[in-house]
């Protein structure tokens, strides 16, 4: 376990000075909203559907147990191999125990966030396994080394530009910034490897507990062609995606695309529940599905916070973060990103490695309106700095200061002598300059002390309300 | 691997043990959602017809509204004037041969009646498919597809353009609706297709035919 934080304060740094990032992501994110806008104006109901989910999420989790339980012995009915990891080592070890057996030597994989916990892509190419994968965003960070930096758009931080000169190099293709042309060259040399890939991997939106079948969304069609083609289809989940049963979907399917990219519906909705279709011969011959805890269980066990594990990753939060629509996703230094990412963040990898998470926030609440379940980010985040304060990890210099206003605070004539000293000091500058503020002054200027101080103001205005009152009165009266 | 399960749902259960503290839904949150998709649903098998309609062609795909099969077949043989195929990949439903039939103009084989392999290779070199869904929802414009029946559900994905066979006894108003059918837990795999395939992933610039179709063709059969 690491226990240096992760370097946010820096990523955030290197990610203001990025014009061309912040541009790129000003502008994802303004789209991204105003597409999302005009779709929920045509569900009047969005609210209540809102409601409806946070509901059938509170319902699994808060019994979470059974539903593992009843899907896993489900989805044994369909024919449906399930595999169980406690955390990211395990579960690959289990992948590639699993690939070995079956003779997998190349993998296509549609996009799985549960995956990029698993630093899967790396860990198979370590392995000699070729893992490529397929949606266009993650086709292009992988290119690169990097992780996606939004939750469904990956490469939300890149411009055409940027796609173009990354395929001119990697791809020895000639450079092209035209959007289509970029795709048809991803999708040539994608088409052959899902036509010969051993295996698709791809992630789990929704998984019924009842029927034990599970839902992948997407709209780019190589979600249809990862589980559709290769002889093996692996999903990868974290226990927590399950709902009820089917009847429960619709209402996380209206809300989760209207969500993410502002579509009442994705292009395609695959709900798979077994191999291969005996009429004809299409499909995978065997359905193995992962499920992984990797620190859920540990989130779940507070009742208050168990309910960031109903997220369904539509990415929402982050659009409308204003802290998120400066930086983009990579600054946050995980899988995770944006409001949720730091509510997430501490709670997977502990107080001491994601110490600054909680504090990337305006806590403005707009996550908290915008969120298709209903999870009140803001209110965690107080409860995840409260944590990180108990817990030893916040800075030296926070600790010192609030020891001292806490001490001040019950000192009055101290902390009278403490509040009129700067006011008076401060007169010894020359003209209207007001004093220097390490940090906050270099971007800003900070006001000059008032020299009264509060105490003495309020003392004055209780002394002129009740005049302004009994004339107020007196008005009403006559 | 027992071990991990056990482990994990101890785990669960430890955790299960501190009272959860999640807000309730308002208590009527079920039955003002059905009201207000009830209040919301055309009244006739037309007026949904249309409503598919509207919602696909927003999502860029194309639809008619055709009053028999064989009025399918001439419409299918004027688009095909204007769009040519050289082969025509059907999906093995009889609704598709029935249609494909009364084609003129151009040659069709069956890909159900292939081998896996077979389909495999040839799926993705043609230019068209002719394909039945089973059901279609109105108010997103989806197409459904059971995989069931024995059809080819490469059909609809490798060729470029898709057309698709809708009779309109099969239009449902919602996927609720599709859910709450007496027969929805048999179908263990499905897809269900909103419009062709698309990617938004350079700049949120939407361009259709992703890994996919790039054209969908919806013929209503109102008959």
């Amino acid at each position: 376990m690491h226990t240096s934080p992760i370097n946010t304060k820096t990523y955030l740094h290197e990610a203001l000075q990025d014009s061309r990032l912040r541009e790129a992501v000003d502008k994802a994110t303004q789209t991204a909203l105003k597409k999302r806008a005009d779709k929920v104006e045509q569900i009047p109901w969005w609210e209540e559907l809102r409601h409806q989910a946070h509901q059938t999420k509170k319902e699994t989790l808060d019994h979470l147990d059974r539903y593992l339980e009843l899907f896993e012995e489900s989805c044994g009915k369909n024919g449906i191999v399930v595999h169980w990891a406690r955390d990211a080592d395990e579960a690959r070890t289990i992948i590639l125990d699993l690939m070995r057996e079956k003779n997998v030597r190349s993998v296509v994989k549609s996009k799985s966030l549960t995956t990029e916990e698993l630093h899967l892509n790396h860990f198979l190419e370590e392995n000699g396994i070729e893992s490529l994968e397929t949606d266009l965003g993650e086709y292009i960070v992988q290119l690169l080394d990097q992780i996606p930096s939004h939750l469904t758009a990956p490469a939300l931080h890149l411009t055409r530009v940027d796609v173009g000169k990354i395929f001119h190099e990697k791809l020895g293709v000639p450079y092209t910034e035209d959007p289509d042309a970029l795709l048809q060259i991803a999708r040539a040399r994608l088409r052959e490897k899902f036509l010969t890939a051993d295996m698709g991997i791809s992630g789990v939106n929704f998984a019924m507990a009842r029927e034990g079948t599970f839902c992948v969304v997407e709209n780019e069609a190589n979600g249809f062609l990862t589980v559709g083609l290769p002889r093996i289809h692996l999903a990868v989940m974290g226990i927590e995606k399950l709902i009820p049963d089917l009847a429960s979907l619709p209402p996380f399917l209206k809300l989760l695309p209207v969500s993410a990219t502002g579509q009442k519906a994705t292009s395609y909705l695959h709900i798979i529940g077994g191999p291969r279709r005996e009429t004809t011969g299409e499909g995978p011959e065997e359905v193995h599905l992962l499920l992984l805890d990797n620190g859920r269980s540990r989130i779940l066990a507070d009742g208050q916070l168990r309910e960031t594990l109903s997220c369904i990753r539509c990415g929402a939060c982050l659009n409308v973060c204003p802290i998120y629509q400066q930086v983009g996703g990579h600054a946050y230094g995980w899988v995770y990103m944006g409001p949720i990412g730091i509510t997430l963040i501490p709670q997977y990898l502990g107080e001491a490695e994601g110490r600054y998470a909680p504090y990337v926030s305006s806590l403005c609440g707009a996550c908290f309106e915008i969120c298709p379940v209903r999870i009140n980010i803001p209110h965690h985040l107080l409860k995840l700095r409260n944590r990180v304060v108990e817990t030893k990890n916040s800075g030296w210099m926070e600790r010192f200061a609030f020891r001292g206003f806490g001490w001040l605070t019950s000192h009055p004539l101290i902390y009278r002598i403490a509040t009129w000293f700067p006011g008076k000091l401060q007169q010894l500058l020359p003209g209207e300059r007001a004093f220097a503020a390490p940090g906050y002054g270099k971007e800003r200027a900070l006001g000059r002390f008032d020299g009264r101080g509060f105490r003495n103001r309020y003392k004055s205005w209780l002394k002129e309300r009740p005049q302004k009152n009994s004339s107020a009165e007196k008005e009403a009266q006559s | 691997m027992t071990q991990a399960r056990e482990a994990i749902l101890a785990r669960v259960r430890a955790a299960l043990e501190n009272p959860s503290h999640l807000p309730d839904a308002p208590a009527d949150t079920a039955a003002r959602i059905a009201a207000a998709m009830a209040a919301t649903v055309p009244p006739d098998r037309r007026g949904l017809a249309n409503q598919f309609k509207k919602e696909v062609e927003t999502v860029s795909g194309e639809c008619y509204l055709l009053t028999t099969a064989s009025a399918a077949a001439d419409k299918l043989t004027e688009l095909l004037r204007i769009a040519p195929a050289a082969k025509l990949a059907l999906d093995g439903d009889p609704l598709s041969r029935e249609v494909a039939e009364k084609l003129k103009g151009t040659a069709h084989f069956d890909a159900a009646a292939l081998t896996p392999e077979e389909r495999r290779k040839r799926l993705p070199a043609v230019p068209a498919a002719l394909v039945t869904a089973d059901f279609g929802i109105a108010d997103t414009g989806t197409l459904v597809l059971r995989y069931d029946a024995a059809r080819s559900g490469w059909a609809h994905v490798l060729p470029e353009t898709i057309y698709t066979l809708l009779p309109a006894g099969r239009l449902l108003p919602h996927l609720q609706a599709l859910v709450d059918r007496p027969d929805a837990g048999e179908s263990r795999n499905m897809v269900m297709i909103t419009g062709p395939s698309r990617t938004a992933d350079i700049e949120k610039i939407l361009i259709l035919g992703a890994h996919g179709p790039k054209r969908l063709v919806v013929m209503i059969i109102m008959e």
